[in-house]
């Protein structure tokens, strides 16, 4: 349980280290929505050592304390917007089977983008924004493809 | 990786591919753009001649451009500024949405009468 806790703590400091290097090493892309991510690597690690409540614990923890320290009310309303999908997504394409951690997290990147766009699409009440979608679908697969494989090194260290 | 994240993979790319081109079927040079705000149209321009329109609500604005076809949003109070780095948009169907300030600027066909055709999502 002790172990547990202090696991699950660990990939919650990661995962903020990671959304805050980020924050603040890469400038904003010029497509809205468009970034690396790389704080997934620890949900997507969470998910595969601790199973879904421990990779929710570990990214909603993450989403408040980065909206605490570096975000504000919108990045936290898109934070949750992309995790709601993404978190159970993923968990669930682990249940399924045959898919590795980067499978799982590729379904992850694709996920989270997905429903920031719904999210964006519905607060703007702007329909037209699904014009971003197949952008947002590639990039979120190929970042989701790069956190996968860093989550897997994580995983390892884990066992 | 095992084969399974290579079908996941292969299949998002072409369900991105084909909501690229069923996108892009449908849109071609725009016409005007409409400025809205929480969903309501509050300005119209013509993207033929250069004008501006500028949206304010006490400290809060966004400043929109339209030129050569082309329309962006050059300033804007908003803290990320993703409206404004999102740069110039000039097809049809394109969208640039300031979201802390619930401005969008949509971009029609010229003789659109301002509905979408469709919603894909």
């Amino acid at each position: 349980m002790a172990k547990r806790l202090s696991m699950l703590s660990m990939l919650t400091a990661i995962g903020l280290l990671a959304a805050w290097l980020e924050y603040v090493l890469l400038p904003p892309i010029a497509v809205p929505g468009v970034k690396l991510g790389l704080a997934n690597l620890a949900t997507v690690a969470a998910l595969f050592v601790y199973g879904f409540r421990g990779a929710s614990a570990v990214t909603f923890a993450r989403v408040a304390l980065a909206a605490l320290l570096f975000g504000n009310l919108s990045t936290l309303m898109f934070a949750l917007a992309g995790a709601l999908l993404a978190v159970p997504g993923m968990a669930l394409l682990k249940r399924v089977g045959g898919f590795s951690p980067v499978g799982v997290s590729i379904a992850g990147g694709v996920l989270h983008n997905a429903g920031q766009l719904l999210a964006a699409a519905v607060i703007a009440k702007t329909p037209g924004l699904a014009a971003y979608l197949p952008v947002l679908l590639v990039s979120g697969a190929a970042m989701g493809a790069v956190n996968g494989v860093i989550a897997l090194a994580v995983i390892r260290r884990f066992r | 990786m095992r084969r399974n994240d290579v079908f996941l993979l292969l299949a998002v790319l072409a369900l991105s591919g084909a909501l690229f081109f069923a996108l892009r079927a449908n849109s071609g040079p725009a016409g005007i753009a409409r400025v809205y705000h929480e969903g309501d149209e509050i300005a119209e321009l013509s993207l033929s001649g250069p004008g501006e329109f500028r949206w304010e609500d006490g400290d809060d604005y966004v400043l929109v451009r339209v030129e050569d076809g082309r329309a962006r949003v050059t300033e804007a109070s908003c803290p990320d500024k993703l409206c404004v780095n999102t740069g110039a948009v000039s097809r049809a169907g394109a969208a640039i949405v300031c979201l802390p300030n619930r401005v969008s600027v949509v971009l029609e066909k010229p003789g659109d009468a301002g509905e979408l055709d469709a919603v894909a999502f």
